[in-house]
């Protein structure tokens, strides 16, 4: 239905007095008119008698048993950052470990590769809250254990050559 | 300014902004999104906006289960139950669908079992009539009117009186009503009509014998 009803066909549709294919037909056009279904309500006595219904709001304590519902039932985000973050510390531990006992090129790189596995996951938490943001930090992370494996090794060569220097 | 300064910058304005209780509380949603936007950050697991969706409707799940139902009690059980099931089911929503008609769907359901429970276990709760307590006229006229158009609602069977609940309290369009019902719009239409007849008969009625 393209046109908008007369008044008269309006009413029968509102008194259920149409058939039933003119009717869905009618009811269609009031779905999308906003002036035509505004017209039927204002020829339909249950709008103005449903006006007439009292204020209903929920009880507060509702959003809080709703809220506490989600919170036991769901596995908590939270937790999983906390963990993916104890996690990552580990790493970074281990690779602190690593380069204190083994300070060769070996110890180092283990080190290395535990301090990028540390910070990554460390940050992927992070990733996972700030998506974006993490995005961007992940090749820092990546970077930073890199470098300080390189300065190491450069330091290490620079003493071992200084060594040999003083030897000879 | 050199790239590494404005690298540094940026890298502290990225954990300065990190909340200050990580890992403990998650990223801040913003409360202004749509819902489809909501729904995007509920289903990659984030809470904050699962409860800002409940936020969003938990005043109509518990409206139209308070009508349907007639008591605070059960409006509470059946709101909550709507509620819970919706979070848990996010994943399962079909995005060609209206949101909130689903909502309806699941809201109307649970009041459905609430019927078959209380039906089975052969008990109808007490009503919650306010009490009309002494004041100004036209406050306690408004209030007996409004008893009045409850207890006309409650005399209708569960199907018409959901019809009118949608179309005319929640302002669904027909063919979300259709939508809700998972009936053709031919069969919504009569049950429309059918309930506007009767809920003008059962007012007139308690009106009736509210004078006599």
């Amino acid at each position: 239905m393209n046109q908008h009803p007369p008044d008269s066909q309006l009413a029968l549709f509102v008194d259920g007095k149409l058939d039933e294919s003119t009717s869905v037909d009618l009811a269609m056009h009031l779905d999308s008119c906003p002036a035509c279904r505004q017209r039927a309500a204002s020829m339909d006595p249950c709008t103005e008698l449903c006006s007439r219904a009292e204020h209903i709001e929920p009880p507060p304590e509702l959003m809080h048993r709703v809220l506490a519902g989600i919170a036991s039932s769901s596995p908590s985000a939270s937790t999983v950052h906390i963990h993916s973050v104890w996690l990552g510390l580990f790493f970074l531990l281990l690779a602190s470990l690593m380069l204190f006992l083994w300070g060769d090129p070996t110890g180092l790189m283990a080190g290395a590769l535990s301090g990028l596995g540390g910070l990554g996951v460390s940050l992927s938490a992070l990733g996972r809250i700030l998506p974006t943001e993490g995005l961007i930090c992940m090749p820092i992370a990546s970077l930073v254990p890199v470098l300080c494996f390189l300065a190491l090794y450069v330091m290490q060569s620079n003493e071992n050559g200084s060594i040999g220097a003083r030897s000879t | 300014m050199p790239v590494g300064s404005t690298a540094l910058v940026q890298a502290l304005h990225f954990f300065s902004a990190i909340p200050k209780e990580f890992p403990l509380a998650p990223f801040q949603v913003n409360a202004s999104l749509d819902v489809q936007e909501l729904l995007q950050e509920a289903l990659r697991g984030d809470e904050r906006a699962k409860a800002l969706i409940v936020e969003r409707y938990v005043k109509q799940v518990y409206r139209f289960c308070f009508r349907m139902l007639g008591n605070e009690e059960d409006a509470m059980d059946a709101a909550q139950e709507t509620l819970l099931k919706l979070v848990r089911n996010l994943g399962n929503f079909d995005p060609s669908r209206r949101f909130s008609t689903w909502v309806f769907s699941i809201a109307r359901n649970n009041c459905i079992d609430m019927f078959r429970k209380r039906s089975k276990q052969g008990s109808m709760p007490e009503r919650d009539i306010k009490d009309e307590g002494p004041g100004p006229l036209d406050i306690a006229e408004k209030e007996q009117r409004a008893t009045h158009l409850r207890a006309a609602l409650e005399s209708l069977s569960p199907r018409h009186r959901e019809v009118l609940l949608l179309y005319h309290f929640e302002h669904l369009k027909y063919r979300e009503i259709a939508e809700v019902l998972q009936q053709p719009m031919g069969t919504v239409m009569n049950r429309i009509f059918r309930a506007r007849r009767d809920l003008r008969l059962a007012y007139d009625a308690i009106i009736r014998e509210a004078r006599s």
